[in-house]
């Protein structure tokens, strides 16, 4: 609504207002200003009772009904905008600009860029000089990788004001695109500069990107750190994930100095929480989590806090985390998905699972991930049948875009005995899977007796320890290799997974790929060893939970 | 003419901006009050207000235009025609919008008589003097019939130009794509008016774009999202999913709406269509308890009172319908009732439930048709004729009325009676369909070859649902053709697909031919066991036992008396073998308002059913929730309130019979009550 009642205060200056306006126009204007659409609507349509060709009411009328909330109506929207292009003035070159900007938003709903650049096109050669015009026209083409059109508006934006916030921010990006990382920077901080009510978010964000670009990691992260400031946790998230260790590192200390300037806000601690986890320091983002809990009870902290207990073996103190962040929100289908996960990975809890399952199911209905629960839940408690028909729900329900619960159901076939048909449906995975990157592929493969794709599989996950440090795939490489008959590589494998993620030694106990080595000596060597590391960690966490929830 | 007085509105619509400077309509009583009884569907008055209005203005050219548009709607179709082109030489040549709208009712009534080139001839001739995006739509929408692709296209693209938000172009351009088998194209044009109004008919042809793509995830997901819009228009749609994989991805997606919104009735009768329609009449009937238990309504009762007759449960099914009936009596529920009672070879009790259909309907054919077939199966041919005769006057296009006159006239040895109606029928029921009855009619005018081409055509024709049916009329066929083997194959595919309907076949003169066969008995035998029995949600049937209930009366006055609590308020209850319907004292409905046994939620219609002393007013119909007496448990019984009834419950055979079979023992004193239920 800024940029209507922006628009609105251009459009309508005192002498404007009273040379075109009739009586309920401008109560129905003023009802824009105060933001109440239905007041406003009512005005308008009464207006035209009286004068059913006033183009100006047709046009704000379609402003109303472009807005997507409930007075939202884009039919209407658009028939509105052609009869107030019919009957606003020729000579109103204004107004009319504003009816093929506020069209080309219209598009924007409908995805047309096409058509939005030409109602901004005729917006622009109407007011060449209104700058939102241009910095929407500079936007659509970026999104086009059309920069040079874009620079060259955005030129004009600052040249006509060079106080616009927006238009500098507009920049730094189409230069980030380009690799201009200096000149992007520059552009990013006359953003902020400009910008003190942080309404143009993410040029925070593109500072830090800029920084990583340059190597300068420390700038990165004090960028990053502002932006989770300005921007907030969820805009930062993804960027978060992408960071190697060791730019992940460079975080603690920027979200350090943010937790002593804002010792009560819980952001900066769970978001330090969330750096270690990423960088597989689960007993320093248990610490943070902590430190987090104790500024606000909040449920999504409660389910990563359990999520890393469960990481280092701790499934009993895992299972009272989640239960006190169900307390609080008795719906969260993060925790409820973690609890039932825990519990499906212990020997003797299987119908507790099958129980915490169909409570997911119950309070989550819509979540497509609460048919996968139930799948495996059944298949925790051995009944494959109904295992099978939750996974090809769950396949069904995501639209087939979700391809676990596609292997799941073949492999709960395998697991059931059913040979022909898991190698049917193991085919029929792989015929929709064909990267080697996925673990699944390599299980497929695994269990169809297609070792040189196993391997490849395998390679595949070796790389990514390697870049990313993700030691998860540690766990999948030993039971590919075990599927495969190499037993002590998969021993090996399982001793680095517990070394370098986390002894979860339960996880290894009841998963039914490693059911063949499961009463070696090795295997069970490897187990003990994580089950002393695990009684280590519970120590420091006995520790920790004195200051702790 | 409902889709023509939208044409009209709109046009009104876009030609009120117009109006200024130009001679309007008139404003005058007349003429307004001639509007307001047409839209109230009143013709009579709104001719009578229009006619007063042109002897005053005999040249009025608005109200010519609108004695045209009613004279249609009264199917007066050269009438109308004559009135629209006086309007056209009256309506000033300035009010182009409201010139072109007369003349694009002319192309309505001229769509209507079926002539579409004369239709599109009045469009052309209207969109040259005034461009209407109502009138390029139905021009376009011809166009497609004919097949003339290009010219629909130009007139899409040509609403779009005029306004680029009209829906119905996307929809039409989506339409023209999916003929021309260009899907991709379709989904493209679709999508786009979706993405401005995600309409039923946008969702619902774009899901026909991606079945064709054999994309059956994208296609439920419109199908389902379009059920959330216009569900009756929608749940058509559910009859392209009955084959695998479509069945069990649609089943899925439609479960999980169930689950996600547990009391909105619309997936409770979404999935009791999809079952319907895929011949699982048990599923259905669980969700059709399910959405009578949520929302008690006639409608619904009727549609649970369905789902009972299809699976053989006459008596519930007739208990049902009476509570419904207690509340309003509409057609549906007469029919079901009906249905349930010549199933079950009550031809009397049907016949009294045709009557009371005539009673309330009697404009519709449909009551005599059912009367009359009810005295055809008791070979009662005087008054068959008679009702069949009267229902052909009612409805005049229902082939299959002088198809069972034409039989009686037969048995009544009046064969040139019978011929007439049989050609009569011939000529009109040119479509093979579940319910045709040509292929009869062709077998007793002695063209048999012809009768099993069209018998054969109807059975290839019938879907999941009506297959039993089709097979069943194929038995019926061919025992009149006196081949019994076909005959019994049929009847048997019949049972196999779920015929049930044992009242009637016991009636049923068709298979006078095969009755006497001892295979013909044993196939009852055997299916009528079937059909009673319980199956499990896979179809099989189940090991089950008879479960009897003892339930102890004192007699009072000639009356069985039985305790009992209403919404756990212990009563007692008289049981009264005579009664349909539920009746409650207003005296104990009163006690339980006063005293919380009973609330404004549990009274069904009328706000105002509490009087001045805070009595529950007499005529009142409430909702029992829970009435327990002897263990046993009936939910949401219907109950009018009564005025000066001894008995505070007054409970008929035909709501208890909602347990199960029920006895009386007057030496013992008890009801006896058997119920079949699951080992």
């Amino acid at each position: 609504m800024n940029l209507l009642k922006n628009t609105l205060c251009i459009l309508f200056g005192a002498t404007f207002l009273s040379a075109q306006a009739g009586h309920y126009l401008g109560k129905g204007i003023d009802a824009l200003r105060n933001g109440d659409e239905e007041e406003a609507q009512k005005y308008f349509k009464q207006d035209l009772q009286e004068d059913p060709q006033n183009g100006f009411d047709y046009l704000y009328l379609g402003r109303i009904f472009s807005h997507s909330n409930e007075n939202s109506n884009y039919p209407l929207a658009f028939k509105c905008y052609y009869l107030a292009e019919k009957f606003l003035p020729a000579s109103n070159k204004e107004d009319r600009a504003y009816l093929h900007f506020w069209r080309s938003y219209l598009y924007e709903v409908m995805e047309d860029t096409t058509k939005m650049v030409k109602e901004i096109n005729k917006a622009i050669a109407l007011q060449p000089k209104e700058t939102d015009f241009l910095n929407q026209r500079a936007w659509i083409y970026y999104m086009q990788d059309n920069y040079k059109g874009a620079e060259a508006d955005l030129k004009k934006v600052i040249s006509i004001d060079k106080k616009n916030a927006l238009g500098y921010r507009h920049y730094g990006f189409v230069l980030y695109a380009q690799k201009q990382y200096d000149q992007a920077i520059e552009k990013f901080k006359k953003t902020v500069e400009l910008d003190t009510d942080s309404t143009y978010y993410s040029a925070r964000t593109g500072l830090g990107l800029c920084y990583k670009q340059k190597k300068d990691y420390a700038k990165m992260a004090e960028e990053f750190a502002n932006a989770i400031e300005t921007d907030g946790w969820d805009q930062i998230d993804t960027e978060m994930g992408k960071l190697t260790p060791e730019e992940l590192s460079y975080m603690h200390p920027a979200l350090e100095a943010k937790k002593k300037e804002h010792p009560k806000d819980v952001i900066w601690p769970y978001a330090d929480g969330i750096c270690s986890n990423y960088e597989h320091k689960y007993i320093e983002g248990l610490k943070s989590l902590n430190e987090a809990l104790i500024i606000e009870d909040n449920p999504y902290i409660y389910n990563q806090k359990a999520q890393v207990l469960s990481r280092l073996g701790q499934n009993n103190e895992a299972l009272k985390t989640c239960m006190k962040g169900l307390e609080i929100d008795s719906s969260n289908s993060a925790l409820l998905d973690t609890r039932t996960m825990i519990l499906c990975y212990e020997k003797d809890n299987a119908k507790k699972a099958k129980a915490a399952a169909d409570t997911m199911l119950s309070r989550a209905p819509h979540k497509v991930r609460s048919y996968t629960v139930m799948g495996i839940a059944y298949r925790s408690i051995k009944e494959y049948d109904n295992a099978a028909k939750w996974f090809q729900k769950s396949y069904i329900l995501g639209d087939g875009e979700n391809l676990f619960p596609l292997y799941a159901r073949a492999s709960t076939f395998l697991r059931a005995g059913n040979k022909e048909l898991a190698k049917k449906h193991f085919e029929e995975y792989l015929e929709k899977d064909t990267s080697a990157a996925n673990s699944l592929y390599g299980y497929a493969n695994a269990h169809l007796g297609k070792y040189e794709k196993v391997r490849q599989c395998i390679d595949s996950l070796q790389a990514k320890i390697n870049t990313n440090n993700d030691f998860d795939n540690y766990f999948d490489i030993a039971c590919l290799y075990n599927i495969m008959g190499e037993k002590s590589k998969s021993v090996e494998n399982l001793r680095l997974f517990f070394e370098k993620e986390g002894p979860d030694y339960m996880r290894a106990e009841n998963d039914e790929d490693f059911e063949s080595i499961r009463q070696t000596a090795e295997f069970k060597a490897v187990i003990e060893e994580a089950k002393k590391k695990a009684a280590e960690i519970a120590k420091i966490i006995a520790d920790m939970n004195k200051d702790a929830k | 003419m409902k889709k023509y007085i939208l044409l009209i509105a709109s046009l009104m619509i876009a030609g009120a901006t117009y109006a200024k400077g130009i001679k309007t309509q008139p404003d005058s009583y007349n003429y307004r009050h001639g509007l307001q009884a047409y839209s109230n569907k009143d013709y009579a008055s709104a001719l009578t207000f229009f006619e007063k209005e042109l002897d005053e203005n005999p040249d009025n050219g608005y109200v010519m235009m609108w004695m045209g548009i009613v004279k249609a709607d009264m199917k007066k179709y050269g009438e109308g025609l004559n009135y629209l082109d006086k309007a056209t030489k009256n309506i000033p040549k300035k009010d182009a919008s409201m010139l072109s709208a007369a003349i694009g009712a002319k192309g309505a009534i001229f769509e209507e008589m079926g002539d579409k080139q004369k239709a599109i001839d009045s469009y052309t001739q209207a969109l040259k003097i005034s461009p209407n995006n109502a009138i390029s739509n139905k021009r376009a929408t011809l166009y497609i019939d004919l097949k003339q692709y290009d010219k629909a296209k130009a007139d899409y693209n040509g609403m779009l130009d005029l306004n680029p938000g009209e829906t119905s172009a996307y929809l039409g351009l989506g339409k023209v794509a999916n003929e021309q088998k260009n899907y991709d194209e379709a989904i493209k044009q679709l999508t786009y008016g979706i993405k401005l109004e995600p309409s039923t008919p946008l969702l619902i042809e774009r899901s026909k774009s991606y079945e064709a793509k054999k994309d059956l995830f994208k296609a439920s997901e419109d199908v389902v999202s379009a059920l959330k819009g216009d569900i009756v228009t929608a749940m058509k749609a559910l009859e392209n999913y009955s084959e695998e994989p479509a069945y069990t991805i649609m089943e899925t997606k439609l479960q999980a709406q169930r689950l996600i919104s547990p009391n909105d009735v619309r997936w409770m009768l979404a999935l009791a269509s999809f079952y319907s329609e895929n011949n699982q009449p048990q599923k259905a009937l669980e969700q059709t308890r399910l959405l009578y238990e949520t929302e008690n309504n006639p409608t619904f009762a009727a549609t649970l009172a369905s789902s009972l007759n299809n699976l053989g449960e006459f008596d519930e099914a007739i208990g049902y319908a009476n509570e419904g009936l207690a509340t309003d009596t509409t057609a549906h529920l007469l029919a079901c009732k009906y249905d349930a009672e010549v199933s079950q070879g009550n031809f009397n009790d049907a016949k009294k439930t045709a009557t009371d259909y005539i009673t309330h309907y009697p404009n519709s054919a449909r009551g005599y048709a059912m009367r009359a077939s009810a005295h055809y199966l008791q070979k009662n041919d005087l008054q068959a004729v008679e009702d069949f005769s009267q229902a052909i006057e009612s409805d005049p296009t229902d082939a299959g009325n002088y198809f069972r006159r034409g039989r009686c006239y037969e048995r009544m040895g009046k064969s040139s009676l019978a011929k007439m109606d049989f050609e009569k029928v011939i000529s009109m029921d040119t479509v093979p369909e579940v319910n045709s009855v040509a292929d009869y009619a062709f077998f007793a005018l002695g063209q048999k070859d012809k009768s099993i081409a069209f018998c054969d055509s109807i059975l290839n024709k019938a879907g999941k649902r009506n297959k039993n049916l089709a097979l069943y009329n194929s038995a019926c066929l061919y025992s009149l053709m006196d081949d019994k083997e076909k005959a019994l194959d049929y009847l048997k595919q019949s049972f196999e697909a779920g015929f049930n309907k044992f009242g009637h076949l016991n009636a049923d003169p068709d298979l006078d031919n095969i009755r006497n066969d001892k295979r013909f008995k044993d196939l009852i035998a055997t299916y009528k066991k079937k059909a009673t029995a319980i199956t499990n949600e896979n179809g099989e049937i189940v090991a089950t036992t008879t479960k009897t209930t003892e339930v102890p009366f004192t007699k009072e006055g000639g009356v069985c008396k039985v305790k009992c609590s209403i919404n756990n308020l212990p009563l007692h209850f008289i049981f009264d073998t005579g009664a349909s319907s539920v009746s409650i004292s207003n005296t104990e409905a009163s006690f339980m308002f006063k005293n919380g046994y009973l609330s404004e939620k549990d009274v069904i219609g009328s706000s105002q059913f509490v009087d001045a002393n805070g009595d529950v007013s007499v005529g009142t119909v409430i909702i029992l929730r829970k009435v327990n007496f002897g263990g046993l448990e009936l939910k949401n019984v219907h109950a009018s309130v009564v005025g000066n009834q001894k008995a505070p419950l007054l409970l008929g055979q035909s709501v208890l019979s909602r347990l199960g079979k029920i006895e009386i023992d007057n030496v013992g004193k008890k009801l006896i009550i058997k119920q079949t239920v699951k080992k």
